[in-house]
């Protein structure tokens, strides 16, 4: 037992992000904790509660109150799984901290277990919000009493086991067969890549769900038919199980729920004795061997370049073959599409391209804005959700001192760093945002103004992330997932992108479309908002970003 | 050359890492730098190169202040780091281009470093592939070159012998020598005083950052008669 918490303690202490020591840093970093709960956390949980709330009500008059709250207890553990799959296969076979602990005697269930409560500790901070908000919304909506109260907490910190589970013995299963691959990379495209095949697939099947009315759903169910919750159930069965202690108060449900907790659990250790060495020992680094070139050819390579090309090309060749950047940060500006698609299928709000054509040609508006206001909201959100900036000096890792002994100044690694965030998300947003202009014939004097209106808006929330990544970068941790789930930094950047958007592109949506203003002075307006923004994190970063950077001394 | 004055440095307020340093490393001269865990000897080479500022004190590579003339102080130094796992998703010869272009070595130049060093270290092989796939003692060969390959005038080594297999310590020591002989400075932290003891010019010895002792070999032989290095060593540290 001894073993096993130690285990969890320096499994958990790698996680954990330094906090600066200089008094100015950490008032920076409060305001911007403060800033994130304020624009990311409150919102969506607020949103969330209010949902369950009214979804209790409007079930209660048909009997099936607690059927809300079952819902979105299954959609929170269905992406508990999506996302926590990653990080389980990632923490369990990839972590550079495996090496050192496999000579150690301890068995597969220990190393496993003790792995598996260091993800749920780091996994479960959203899901606990998320279910008290859930049962908060319900616990108003059908006057829960204090028994259900009392019960509901078990559920509240426990929820998360069972996908987690679910996760764990994926990996294990999926490493299990897969024993003919050695190579860490190689496995961790292909687990990442089918991952990402699947996010696509089921967010494109959301537009689906524009064909599902609530009314015939709730009238369904009156009539007992509640097969797509029952498919739902047998996947996830603590949920019901738990929803029944709570909302009755029933303690054989209650045992219930800890006994399905306990069991898959249990079969992740199992299959962790069974699998686990098999698949963890002989995973290797090593890239195959291509075929060996002369040394004259090697040195054929050998050009002179600018410190900063070559600076610019470090960092792109790291982004693109490091697995966990080039999905989270790379890959991710290319599938935003298809939430579009999902959402515009959602919206029910169907017109053809002809259509779309015509509006735009009689100088709708409302169309104009969504274009240009539509496209500088998407780029920024984009590029803080990318990460590449505000995950810039973090990135760095345990090198991070290599910035500082190079004879390059700092404003010329900062300013690359930023090129490169802003190469990848202006593409991915220009990429489909150009082709969407030309559908919708959009005149060409406009789409080279929203454009660059675009890029400002990128330039923005690039040199944003990178300042405040360089108040308290995240530079120690295992692997380079680590780096960017446990760096708080995107988040901050995140909440900043989420508040601009709310403020600029929402409010100024509803503002100028009755403001009477054509499509070039609200242009105008922007642009002046935009060369503000940017001018004042450019004079921020030029009066304390070097001085951010020289501050971070390891010893 | 290298020119330390009174650099003090303490970490979170409280641990002093370096008290009151003064070191000189003339042109031709090899320094090593010696001391237990902790004693002070990579803090004092982070100050050199720039990775961390001292609290009071002075530092000048060929008269260029660190602090005030960085970037030319900085092109002067060939620096070994003490972990060689740097960038290890770069191909060898993608990681020597970068530091060449890094320092402006010009492309005729570093082909004929690159080819030279590669041979030295026996590395021609490896060079073509990604660095995540070579062993522990094959990169630190390959911040050996990396280091030296814009043909740095003051070397700052941090303990650049441990991993390297016999042939290429070998390599490097004569290098150095060779590097000093030229007219140009070397000061480098090692734990093996067999190699301080045949390789260098003077010595510093440090513990809980204050110097203990720092002169030629020679000088400290006549402070400690028919006494060895190690006992020299060990008995110094053990009465502070």
């Amino acid at each position: 037992m001894n073993s096993f918490m130690n285990l969890v303690r320096a499994f958990r202490k790698s996680v954990d992000m330094s906090r600066p020591m200089d008094r100015g840093q950490k008032i920076k970093v409060i305001v911007l904790s403060v800033f994130s709960v304020c624009f990311i956390f409150l919102p969506v949980l607020l949103i969330t509660g209010l949902m369950v709330k009214l979804m209790t009500e409007s079930l209660m008059t048909i009997g099936f109150a607690s059927f809300g709250i079952q819902f979105m207890f299954h959609v929170i553990c269905f992406f508990s799984v999506i996302f926590g799959i990653n990080v389980v296969f990632s923490e369990f076979y990839f972590s550079n901290d495996i090496e050192f602990i496999l000579p150690f005697p301890l068995r597969a269930s220990q190393i496993v277990g003790a792995k598996f409560v260091s993800v749920f500790l780091m996994e479960n901070v959203m899901q606990f919000l998320f279910v008290i908000s859930c049962i908060v919304g319900y616990g108003i909506g059908a006057r829960m009493n204090f028994l259900g109260w009392m019960l509901s907490i078990i559920g509240i910190l426990t929820l998360p086991v069972l996908p987690l589970a679910y996760c764990g013995i994926i990996s294990i299963l999926l490493m299990a067969f897969t024993r003919l691959i050695k190579n860490k990379d190689v496995i961790q495209k292909i687990s990442v890549g089918i991952l990402f095949a699947l996010v696509v697939v089921l967010v494109a099947s959301i537009g689906t769900l524009q064909n599902l009315d609530l009314g015939e759903a709730i009238g369904a169910m009156a009539q007992n038919d509640q097969g797509f919750i029952h498919v739902l159930n047998l996947i996830f069965p603590n949920i019901p199980l738990f929803v029944e202690t709570f909302t009755k108060g029933n303690l054989l449900a209650l045992a219930g729920y800890i006994l399905v907790n306990m069991i898959a659990v249990g079969m992740m250790l199992l299959l962790a004795e069974l699998f686990y060495f098999k698949s963890v020992v002989g995973l290797d680094s090593a890239v195959s061997s291509a075929k060996q070139k002369s040394m004259d050819k090697i040195l054929l390579s050998a050009r002179q370049h600018s410190p900063a090309y070559a600076y610019f090309m470090k960092e792109l060749r790291i982004l693109i073959r490091t697995p966990a950047y080039l999905t989270n940060c790379v890959g991710i500006n290319f599938i935003w599409p298809v939430f579009v698609y999902a959402m515009y299928k959602i919206s029910g709000n169907g017109i053809s391209l002809v259509q779309l054509r015509e509006r735009y040609a009689q100088n709708d508006i409302s169309l104009q804005l969504i274009f240009l206001l539509g496209g500088i909201g998407l780029a920024v959100l984009l590029s803080s959700l990318n990460s590449i900036c505000s995950n810039a000096i973090s990135r760095e890792g345990k090198h991070f001192s290599f910035m500082k002994y190079i004879p390059v100044s700092y404003a010329v690694q900062w300013n690359v760093k930023v090129l490169v965030g802003v190469m990848f998300s202006a593409f991915g947003v220009l990429i489909f945002y150009l082709p969407a202009c030309v559908a919708a014939g959009v005149p060409v004097w406009q789409t080279m103004l929203f454009v660059i209106l675009i890029l400002m808006g990128v330039s923005f929330v690039s040199y944003m992330g990178i300042y405040i990544d360089s108040i308290q970068p995240k530079l120690v941790w295992d692997d380079e997932l680590g780096s960017l789930r446990e760096n708080y930094n995107s988040f901050f950047s995140m909440a900043i992108a989420i508040a601009f958007v709310a403020v600029v592109c929402v409010g100024g949506f509803f503002f100028f479309r009755n403001a009477g203003l054509s499509i070039g002075s609200v242009s105008f307006v922007l642009f002046m908002i935009l060369l503000m923004a940017n001018a004042v994190i450019l004079r921020i970063t030029v009066k304390s970003g070097a001085k951010n950077i020289m501050g971070q001394e390891e010893m | 050359m290298i020119q330390i004055q009174n650099i003090t440095k303490t970490y979170n307020n409280t641990i002093r890492a370096v008290d009151n340093l003064n070191l000189t490393v003339n042109n031709g001269e090899i320094v090593g730098f010696i001391g237990p865990n902790g004693a002070g000897k990579t803090t004092t080479l982070k100050m050199l190169t720039g990775i961390l500022r001292p609290d009071s004190g002075t530092i000048h590579i060929n008269d260029y202040d660190i602090q005030k003339d960085a970037l030319k102080a900085k092109q002067a130094i060939g620096y070994i780091a003490d972990s060689p796992d740097m960038f290890l998703r770069l191909k060898g010869m993608e990681f020597l281009n970068l530091i060449s272009d890094i320092y402006k070595v010009p492309t005729d130049v570093r082909r004929e470093r690159i080819s030279t060093l590669a041979a030295r270290f026996e590395l021609e092989e490896v060079l073509d592939k990604p660095m995540q796939g070579y062993s522990h003692g094959m990169r630190q060969k390959m911040m050996v070159a990396a280091a030296l390959v814009h043909n740095p005038s003051v070397w700052i080594l941090d303990e650049p012998l441990t991993g390297l297999d016999p042939k290429s310590a070998f390599a490097l020591k004569n290098m150095m020598r060779e590097h000093a002989d030229a007219g140009n400075s070397v000061l480098f932290s090692t734990h093996v005083l067999e190699v301080a003891e045949k390789l260098c010019d003077k010595i510093l010895i440090i513990h809980h950052g204050k110097t203990l002792f720092y002169g030629t070999l020679e000088e400290l032989k006549a402070k400690y008669p028919d006494k060895d290095l190690e006992i020299i060593f060990l008995e110094m540290t053990a009465h502070e």
